[in-house]
């Protein structure tokens, strides 16, 4: 194994970490896919209001990924297809039968062909997008659902996880080498290059040590050691041109039991994390399942629910659901309209901050900071104290790159880094700034306009 | 208790087509200087945010700068006292903070005392000189900068807490109040806001409030004899203080008179440090600050007080003030080499230059000004260590002005963004390498 130490970043010390228990979730009555999981699709309905479908039958496609498409989770009706502005997909919402019903049309591939190497690319992508798995991976540039026909220099399998209070990888795989390896060799045939497995350094489960096929790095230091953006930018930087797939070794063990039971897979494990919430544990559940059969009775009002972390999660509505990729879910106190006297002025040992000027480093605390969602300030021009810098693990200048963007320079913001980039590699930046600028919002900016040139 | 009272007046203010929605972000200024803001994060993106915003920033700023304004009080009476013992007299004109709190026989009582002042009545005198700036440095900056947010419908930004401050602690406690507002108001408008406003401006502002003053007004303004303040009130008042003036310690080095001096044998000092130690202070007294100039800048021991402070914070960036003083050292060595015994400052020794003039507040609250300052951290290495050579070149080679470090900051300021163009510059030929 080789180890990378990063220097920068800065680990956000949040209350609430879960305890290493799973306990299985009442079953839900209604599983939904949430099209804002997927950022940029344009679905294309292939079932109506009223329909049944089979888990595993496909529900849309995406017109603009070459027919990637999304399948149901569960077996049941489908009893609603949720439109937005300009007659967008907002969701699909199916109720629940007692029983699974798998749709026997789902493509699966022989496994032992496939480590033989006896499929084409061709035939192994569309397997897995007929199968309705292509969504777990995820593309470098751009940081999206990947390009089925763009073949990757290498594919990188994430073991780790840096976000605050993120559920860790290594336990989510507990006792699943075997479907972890079939995904793997999986992985294996679909590029050329290398399949680079990132492990937090010093730590090698057992999963991960039997692992076949893979090179392994282990990665030192604070968020956002844990990124995929950081992995890629000191493991082997990109050229022009090139892509690479992204995913997280649990996407993999979902592959590797798609292969090994022909089935789609449909069960998750998430981690409830979070002050939000009293019972915090590891939860066996299903893709999609309805937040309120999750959550239960401890579940307050006033509870901001988050599908994934506070970094790069989606806050999800009260009938909502659990995201296609959520493997965290977290929980905070909103805290709209609370108002603190005099609050920027006098030291605030008790408010969670990066920065030394508040005065709660003094005292470090163990258990992390309480928190909320309220943003603290009113947004400034960039005024630069060096801290976008101070938690920047990638080789950019992030102010230089944010103003090259707010200025429609794109050429510019290419030459600065910008395909280097995604918003979650960002995300420190927009929690640390004092002038409140929410700089992933600037970078998708950017990567739209550099979609949208081509 | 407050907050009901604050949510009723919002109401006239918030909506659109309330009453007094067109001075909203007035309003908003306030009300978010007694509750910090309740909004919270979109959906989408980070869903907390650190408590630290801009309002914190620079008042950690101006906790930094506590240290130098108390050492003004003291030193402003200080210096006055010093020139009133020095000069005699028999009268003493009374000041409005002065017969406010002695009475009007408080000048018969000083002479009568013979000028055996304590540490109060120096207090006093500093007070009576130093509040009258402060205002007035916050009043009119303050007030174009909520007359530009009420026009530009933005929130009004902090940058002029810091701002005010430093502007009342780089002039001369002698300074008359209507300059102080020229200058304020020149170098906010066409300084910071035609440029966009905090964040947006070239030049840092205060320095700028500075530049103009000593343009527009040498008399008052150049840095070889800082006039000590006094309580002079126009042709009426026989103030004993008129016409005292006392040399800077750079003053006093520039114009040394060295006895080693190939060309003139006939001098009276040693060396330029000796010239200073006799004429001006010891170097203790340059580093404590008790020596006459700028209100708040005397001080290299209040200032470095404030740099430990910044550092701490993470507010100041340590990189340009270690760059500036390795700057300074260097060239002060460079030129005790070059021209120890010929010309008077050029002898005159690195650690004395560092505890002269404004230096060391300058490299600790004007260079390190995030907006006007390079953004990478090697370029804040550069341009302080520029800051400081610059600094000694101008005390050296321009005899008419021997305080360096405002032209020093406001030249670096213009070169600030090609010193940052070049390391970005690196950092994309880097990625293009990489990429081909």
């Amino acid at each position: 194994m080789i180890t990378h130490k990063i220097s920068r970043g800065f680990d956000i010390p949040l209350a609430g970490a879960c305890d290493r228990v799973v306990v299985d979730a009442p079953t839900p009555q209604r599983v939904a896919v949430e099209a804002a999981d997927f950022p940029g699709l344009k679905a294309k309905m292939l079932v109506a209001e009223g329909d049944r479908v089979q888990t595993g039958q496909p529900l849309f496609f995406d017109k603009k990924r070459d027919g990637v498409r999304l399948v149901s989770p569960g077996t049941g009706k489908v009893v609603a297809v949720e439109l937005g502005a300009r007659r967008a997909l907002q969701r699909v919402v199916i109720e629940l039968e007692d029983q699974d019903d798998y749709c026997s049309e789902l493509p699966t591939l022989d496994l032992v062909r496939l480590r033989q190497g006896g499929f084409e690319r061709s035939a192994i992508v569309e397997a897995i997008v007929g199968a309705g798995l292509w969504p777990l991976l995820r593309q470098r540039p751009i940081g999206k659902v990947a390009d089925p026909n763009r073949e990757p220099v290498a594919v990188y399998l994430n073991g780790m996880d840096t976000e605050p209070l993120a559920a860790d990888p290594s336990f989510l795989v507990q006792g699943q080498s075997e479907e972890l390896q079939a995904g793997v060799d999986l992985l294996r045939q679909l590029t050329s290059g290398q399949v680079y497995l990132t492990v937090r350094a010093g730590e090698q489960p057992k999963e991960f040590e039997a692992l076949h096929g893979v090179e392994m790095h282990g990665f030192k230091g604070a968020h956002p050691a844990g990124l995929v953006g950081t992995h890629i930018r000191t493991i082997r930087p990109m050229k022009a041109d090139e892509s690479a797939y992204s995913l997280r070794v649990q996407d993999a063990v979902q592959l590797g039991r798609w292969l090994l039971t022909g089935h789609y897979p449909t069960e998750r494990m998430v981690a409830v994390v979070g002050e939000g919430v009293a019972d915090r544990r590891y939860v066996r559940t299903r893709q999609g399942a309805d937040l309120r059969s999750l959550m239960g009775r401890f579940w307050g009002e006033s509870t901001r629910t988050i599908n994934g972390t506070v970094l790069s999660g989606r806050a999800a509505d009260r009938d909502g659901s659990l995201g296609f990729y959520a493997q965290t879910l977290t929980c905070i106190l909103e805290g709209e309209g609370e108002r603190d006297l005099f609050g920027w002025m006098i030291p605030q040992p008790n408010k969670l901050s990066f920065h030394r000027a508040m005065w709660s480093w003094i005292l470090p605390r163990k258990k992390g900071f309480s928190v909320d969602a309220r943003v603290h300030g009113g947004p400034r021009a960039i005024v630069n104290i060096g801290a976008w810098e101070a938690v920047t693990a990638l080789d950019i200048h992030p102010t230089y790159l944010v103003r090259a963007i707010q200025s429609d320079d794109l050429e510019e913001a290419i030459s600065l880094g910008l395909l280097e980039v995604t918003e979650e590699d960002v995300a420190l930046c927009t929690f640390v700034d004092p002038c409140k600028i929410d700089v992933g919002a600037v970078i998708r900016k950017g990567l739209d306009l550099y979609e949208a040139e081509g | 208790m407050l907050r009901p009272l604050v949510d009723q007046a919002r109401k006239l203010y918030a909506k659109p087509d309330a009453p007094l929605h067109g001075i909203w972000p007035l309003f908003d200024a306030a009300e978010t200087f007694l509750f910090t803001p309740g909004h919270t994060t979109p959906k989408d993106g980070p869903h907390i945010r650190d408590y630290m915003d801009l309002k914190r920033t620079m008042w950690t700023v101006i906790l930094a700068l506590m240290p130098c304004l108390l050492w003004s009080f003291f030193n402003t009476g200080y210096q006055h006292f010093e020139a009133v013992q020095s000069m005699g007299g028999s009268t003493y004109t009374v000041g409005w903070l002065q017969s406010l709190i002695f009475g009007q026989s408080y000048g018969a009582s000083l002479v009568a005392r013979e000028f055996d002042i304590s540490l109060l009545d120096q207090l006093v005198f500093g007070l009576q000189r130093m509040l009258p700036i402060v205002v007035v440095s916050y009043f009119v900056g303050l007030n174009i900068e909520g007359v530009f947010a009420v026009k530009r419908k933005h929130e009004i930004s902090e940058g002029y807490l810091v701002t005010g401050m430093l502007v009342a602690l780089i002039v001369p406690a002698s300074i008359p109040l209507w300059q102080l507002a020229l200058s304020v108001a020149f170098s906010v408008i066409l300084c910071k806001e035609i440029f966009g406003g905090t964040g947006m401006n070239i030049f840092n502002v205060a320095m700028m409030s500075r530049a103009f003053l000593f343009f527009a007004y040498p008399a008052q303004m150049s840095g070889d004899a800082i006039w000590v303040a006094g309580n002079d009130t126009g042709a009426a008042a026989t103030a004993v203080i008129d016409g005292y003036s006392a040399p800077t310690a750079l003053a006093a080095a520039a114009s040394a008179n060295l006895s080693g001096n190939a060309i003139d044998t006939t001098g009276t000092f040693e060396s330029a440090a000796e010239a200073v130690a006799q004429q001006v202070g010891s170097w203790s007294d340059l580093f404590f600050g008790l020596v006459p100039g700028s209100a708040g800048e005397t001080s290299a021991f209040c200032a470095l007080l404030g740099a430990v402070l910044l550092v701490m914070a993470g507010v100041g960036s340590w990189r340009t003030m270690v760059g500036g003083v390795i700057g300074m050292v260097a060239l002060a060595f460079l030129s005790n080499i070059a021209f120890g015994q010929l010309d008077g400052i050029g002898g005159y020794p690195p650690h004395w230059h560092l505890v002269s003039g404004g230096f060391a507040f300058g490299i600790v609250f004007m260079a390190t000004d995030p907006v006007t300052s390079p953004e990478t951290d090697r370029g804040k290495w550069i341009y302080g260590f520029l800051i400081g050579a610059v600094t000694v070149m101008v005390r050296w080679v321009n005899p008419a002005y021997p305080e360096g470090v405002m032209l020093a900051v406001l030249l670096l300021n213009a070169f600030a963004p090609t010193i940052d163009h070049f390391i970005v510059q690196s950092n994309v030929k880097r990625r293009k390498a990489r990429l081909a």
